[in-house]
């Protein structure tokens, strides 16, 4: 790699790597602020995931999901859109696929299980595709639509939970249980870690296969990185941008359909996953490359099954995850820290992630007169 | 029951409700004016009602309590402001934080300070109301406009400071001018970034009184008390027009659609989650016709 | 202004190497020079809106430091950019206030001294706008006397204005000149920065020469005609200073002997094609204009800034469509096949040329991905056989997986000319290939558009870049104001002076000149 390249890959790990540090922290400030034992409450939150098997299973558990939900986001980011429906999408991704399945007659076995995994792409897809679809043909903001429609998919999934999908012989509000037949295999006993993990794997496979062997893959990845030249060869970006708020969806839906078949095996209602801002976490962590998203998971199941360890342990609420995902969100997102570590600054290339239009009309970009003689500005007016 | 539809209490009720969306909706306008993207308004909404609940338990003093959360709120909005300006971050994800940090803080901070994650409430002083005997008796208006509490008026009266605000004096033709010509700003020295991070606090303000008038409206402090408000606001800035009073509209109406659906809940034995998810869908419905709208009226060049 | 250096590093451009500028009080001084001579960046670090490496600045005889244009202000200067910096939805007198806006009882806008304040100003320099209209409403030449009016507002009294010119139509020009001199005659100073030279002798009293960050001559205008003026802008070519001041890329190249051959049949041509933009208001960008081009021939087509060369590139890109007339590519309209058949080298070769975030295969297979992934899947072993050839072939030293922006301007350019090129289309488009580039890649560049010209293809050559189009053009059309204003086929009537002068719309031929023959 060249001296350019391995700078500006050092500026961004030097970012990132702050911003976990500084997530620690916060987790470590925290943790004193709330907790009643402040010694033994950090040593629950660093080493309690390690503790036992059945920590660290559930631990990479909590990844497997993590790390759907982060390539999920990450599709949408790939052509510069916002997905912030992850909630509704997981939402209705599970319901599908503890409804299919347990209305297959349970003789299937795998099949079974891959028919709800289906059933849950399909569902969180479908969520996905709306936006996307609102986008491309009518042009509405698709942060905000994927927001409200997932928002009212919520309590439309709560509806069908308690009313037409409603478990006759159970006396919580959920749907009935997956027949044992469809339920992924306990990797990891007494831990909740479950094959779902291969899904996971292969996920993130076949992501890094799209987008980096496959025409369709290369189309997308241009749109976002420059939808002009994207354009110029003929690439139709509003097609591409809409796709992947569909994709994104579907994947959403996939991590519910694991949650449903590796974890819980029924869909209760409100069981809040909050996936879909972790998802966001992620994706915002692992940069461009599909392949980051799995340490970057790790990195959330880990805070996340730190704090889990404190809660039962050291009556601190799980809710310090929220805290640090936010300080980590600010850290990450604030360019003017990616400038600090990086000594040059380079003309030309473009920086990444920027919001695609405010919702409420462009906000006008004033300059104050063009620069001179800036490389290919050539004779333009 | 009643069998009738009483559309007068309806939009009392709606009246009442909307109180909270158009505080915050106008602290959002402010920010949306100089092109800011601003989805902090939940978090920070929450954040308000948590404080000002708080500081009121604490200190018996609604204007304590008032004063508190907006404060909380403001100092939130001034980190994500900070972030967002100064440290030049992607306004989504800034905002995005900001909502996480609120939801996360006050969780933890009601299992402190109150012991529990669910609802606390106490026997707060109650929000003064507004009573005039004499109006009372007058068929329509009576119930429509009185018996609120004070807040209530104080969001209208809002609307119209708020107008005043920046169509009148030269803060706000500044602010204007900030998102419309920044370029003409700078040209002439002026810094747009100051007012951008002036607008993001004042939406700190606006949501410190939503929250207020959330929390203290219950005289208890529900978990995710907000239930969606900042994001409805967000719509109504968007509908409104840019425009307080239009933004101020559009925030009874959509008050006037949850009160419709919590009157149907009863009276049409639908299900409380199809009421729930109501707001949503005509909020979704709203942009996408607002969008085409917009769309459609710039056609003619 | 003495000894102002200004280096940018993100670009590596030295915009202002010791310039110099003197200007007397009362009087309209132009500064004059071509696009990239440092005009612009002069003014703007008097304005304040940028800071001088070195050098100083002295006002009234006193040494001042300028440090936004907010003191800018204090100090008596004002500017006028060339991107208009107006509110767009504020009136015309909340636009001249904004920033010393008048108070009513200290919190609130008084907008009737506002009105009255901007009515003052306006009646006074003979303004014709009216306080309450919309800025929407107004024309190019009224948004610019708005501009104007700001400044007086705030008691400027020096004026700088940059290329007010470049987008009136003939009869507004008038009327700026007419409200320069009274400006003048009012005692104010004005400074006009512009590369028209028929402005410089009708308006101006002094007058600064610019060329490549420096000041080459000064001189109070009634001693100098327009040819002289134009030739000190112009310069001497800008080759390696150590070669000799004769075609050192051009000789290589060789056009003579391929032109001399025939050229075939007319593969592109426009018919009357105009394009109006919206936004803008005043003259078309593109005024019925009427090209050709024939296969095994280079036509290369010159133009300054603002004289709708950037459009044309867009149009006959299909970035932009044509409000009126035709664009035939091999006898058929522009549509979606267009693609395979045209080859694209722009301007903007980091912005539309190029995905900068993209590694150079990516770049390189980006255009026929049919070809690159049959079937919706890489053909990894292909695509990477192409770019190590087109690699070699080009001489780009890089690897394939190399981001593209970290390549120099010169491995950029060839790898768009490697991917342009590989097609073999019919007709090619370059816009400003060798802008920015070191000798050795400008050369590679030129050499490859000639073998193409000479395999058969037809080829548009766009540029401001005189080098350029003397090297390669079989044919030169001037472009100005939108319109083609002169053609010149190669032989002893192509050299710069003729060009230079068409360019700058001199000449008896440039006001009544038809648009190009067809």
């Amino acid at each position: 790699m060249d001296r350019r390249s391995r700078t500006e890959l050092a500026a961004r790990w030097g970012a990132v790597g702050l911003a976990l540090l500084a997530a620690f922290a916060v987790a470590a400030l925290l943790l004193l602020a709330f907790s009643s034992s402040f010694a033994s409450a950090l040593g629950l939150f660093f080493l309690g995931p390690f503790k036992n098997l059945y920590y660290f299973g559930n631990m990479l558990n909590a990844g497997v999901a993590l790390a759907i939900a982060g390539l999920a986001a990450s599709i949408a980011f790939a052509t510069r859109s916002f997905n912030l429906g992850g909630e509704g999408q997981v939402y209705v991704g599970a319901i599908a696929a503890a409804v299919v399945c347990a209305a297959t007659p349970a003789a299937g076995g795998a099949p079974g299980a891959l028919l709800g995994i289906a059933a849950g792409a399909a569902a969180g897809g479908a969520l996905g595709w709306l936006s996307g679809f609102l986008k491309r043909s009518l042009g509405v903001d698709e942060l905000i639509s994927s927001f409200l429609a997932s928002s009212a998919a919520v309590y439309l999934g709560d509806y069908l939970i308690t009313g037409p999908f409603q478990d006759p012989s159970s006396n919580f509000q959920t749907t009935a249980a997956v027949p044992a037949a469809f339920r992924f295999a306990k990797l990891l006993p007494p831990s909740g870690l479950s094959s779902g993990s291969f899904v996971a794997l292969a996920a993130v496979a076949a992501a890094w296969f799209l987008l980096s062997r496959t025409r369709f893959g290369f189309e997308l990845r241009m749109t976002g990185l420059n939808a002009e030249f994207a354009k110029y060869c003929g690439i139709d970006t509003g097609a591409y941008a809409a796709s992947s708020m569909a994709i994104s969806g579907a994947l959403y839906g996939l991590a519910g359909s694991v949650l449903i078949l590796g974890s819980y095996f029924k869909a209760m209602k409100g069981f809040s996953s909050g996936l879909g801002w972790s998802g966001l976490a992620v994706a915002l962590i692992a940069g461009r490359n599909p392949l980051a998203i799995l340490p970057a998971a790790l990195f959330f199941a880990y805070v996340d099954a730190g704090a889990k360890a404190v809660m039962v342990g050291a009556d601190v609420s799980s809710e310090i995850v929220s805290v640090v995902q936010a300080a980590v969100f600010f850290l990450v997102t604030a360019r003017a820290l990616d400038e600090l570590f990086l000594r040059r600054r380079r003309g030309g290339a473009p920086e990444a992630s920027s919001v695609p239009g405010g919702f409420g009309g462009e906000p006008t970009k004033g300059d104050g007169g063009p620069g001179p003689g800036a490389p290919g500005a050539g004779g333009r007016a | 029951m009643k069998d009738g539809l009483d559309i007068a209490a309806l939009l009392g009720d709606a009246v009442g409700a909307m109180a909270p969306t158009v505080f915050a909706a106008l602290g959002g306008l402010l920010t949306e004016l100089t092109g800011m993207l601003n989805i902090a308004l939940e978090g920070l909404m929450l954040l308000g009602a948590f404080a000002s609940f708080a500081v009121t338990a604490a200190s018996h003093s609604l204007l304590a309590g008032i004063a508190g959360g907006v404060l909380a709120s403001s100092l939130a909005a001034a980190l994500f402001g900070l972030v967002a300006i100064k440290g030049k971050a992607n306004e989504f994800i800034a905002g995005l934080a900001t909502n996480l940090l609120a939801s996360g803080l006050v969780v933890l901070l009601s299992a402190k300070l109150f012991g529990t994650k669910g609802v606390v409430s106490f026997s707060l002083p109650p929000l003064p109301r507004l009573e005039i005997p004499a109006l009372a008796s007058v068929p329509f208006v009576g119930a429509v406009l009185l018996g609120h509490d004070v807040l209530v008026y104080a969001s209208v009266l809002s609307a119209a400071a708020v107008w005043l605000l920046v169509a009148k004096t030269p803060f706000g033709m500044r602010l204007r001018a900030s998102g419309s010509g920044p370029g003409a700003m700078a040209a002439l020295g002026l810094k747009p970034e100051g007012y951008r991070f002036a607008a993001v606090v004042a939406s700190g303000v606006g949501c410190g009184l939503a929250g207020a008038s959330l929390s203290l409206g219950l005289s208890a402090y529900v978990p995710n008390i907000s239930s969606g408000r900042g994001w409805i606001a967000l719509v109504a800035i968007y509908l409104g027009g840019r425009n307080s009073f239009g933004v101020l509209a559009a925030c009874f109406v959509f008050a006037a659609a949850e009160s419709y659906s919590n009157y149907a809940q009863g009276f049409l034995h639908a299900s409380s989650e199809f009421i729930l998810a109501l707001p949503y869908l005509v909020a979704l419905v709203a942009l996408v016709a607002g969008t085409l709208w917009k769309r459609l009226r710039r056609k003619p060049a | 202004m003495e000894g102002i250096r200004k280096y940018y590093p993100s670009s590596g451009v030295l915009a202002n190497d010791s310039s110099r500028l003197v200007v007397e009080a009362g009087e309209i001084h132009a500064l004059v020079g071509e696009n990239g001579a440092g005009k612009s960046t002069l003014m703007r670090i008097l304005y304040g809106l940028e800071s001088p490496d070195s050098g100083t600045i002295s006002l009234g005889g006193r040494g001042v430091r300028i440090r936004g244009p907010a003191q800018a202000g204090r100090l008596g200067i004002g500017m006028v950019q060339q991107h208009f910096t107006l509110v767009p939805d504020f009136s015309v007198a909340e636009n001249i206030v904004l920033g010393r806006e008048p108070r009513k009882a200290c919190l609130f806008f008084d907008k009737k001294r506002a009105e009255e304040a901007a009515s003052a100003i306006l009646e006074e320099h003979g303004f014709r706008l009216s306080p309450s209209a919309s800025v929407a409403t107004l024309s190019i030449a009224e948004r610019q006397e708005l501009e104007i009016a700001k400044l007086l507002y705030r008691e400027a009294e020096i004026l700088i204005l940059d290329e007010p010119t470049a987008l009136l139509a003939e009869g507004e020009a008038e009327g700026l000149f007419a409200s320069l001199r009274r400006l003048r005659n009012a005692g104010k100073t004005v400074i006009l920065i512009t590369h028209r030279v028929r402005e410089v002798k009708e308006v101006s009293d002094a007058v600064t020469v610019m060329r490549r960050g420096r000041s080459v001559a000064a001189f109070a205008t009634e001693d100098a005609d327009e040819a002289t003026i134009a030739e000190l802008m112009m310069g001497p070519r800008r080759c390696a200073p150590a070669a000799a001041p004769t075609d050192a890329p051009a000789a290589a190249v060789n056009p003579g002997a391929a032109s001399a051959g025939a050229a075939g049949a007319e593969v592109f041509s426009m018919r009357s094609v105009s394009l109006v933009s919206r936004r803008r208001g005043g003259r078309p960008l593109v005024d019925s204009l009427c090209l050709s081009v024939r296969s095994g021939e280079i036509l290369g087509v010159c133009g300054m800034v603002g004289s709708g060369l950037g459009d044309l590139e867009d149009l006959v890109s299909g970035f932009a469509r044509p409000s009126r007339g035709a664009i035939l590519l091999e006898g058929t309209r522009y549509g979606r096949r267009r693609r395979r058949r045209l080859g694209y080298v722009p301007a903007d070769r980091m912005g539309r040329g190029s995905c900068l975030e993209a590694s150079v295969l990516d770049n390189l297979v980006a255009l026929d991905r049919g070809r690159f992934f049959p079937g919706g899947l890489a053909d990894l072993a292909g695509s990477r056989a192409f770019a190590e050839e087109s690699m070699s072939r080009y001489a780009v030293a890089a690897r394939a997986e190399d981001k593209v922006g970290y390549l120099s301007g010169g491995n950029v350019q060839k790898i768009v000319l490697a991917r342009e090129l590989a097609g073999g289309a019919p007709f090619l488009v370059f816009s400003n290939p060798t802008h920015g580039l070191d000798i050795a890649s400008s050369e590679f560049v030129l050499r490859s558009i000639a073998d193409a010209r000479s395999r058969g293809a037809a080829v548009l050559l766009l540029s401001a870049d005189l080098d350029e189009i003397l090297a390669l053009s079989d044919r030169v059309a001037v472009m100005y104001r939108g319109r083609i204003v002169a053609e010149i086929g190669r032989g002893p009537g192509l050299d710069r002076r003729a060009l230079g002068r068409a360019m700058l719309g001199l000449g008896a031929e440039a006001e009544e000149a038809p648009s190009g023959q067809a």
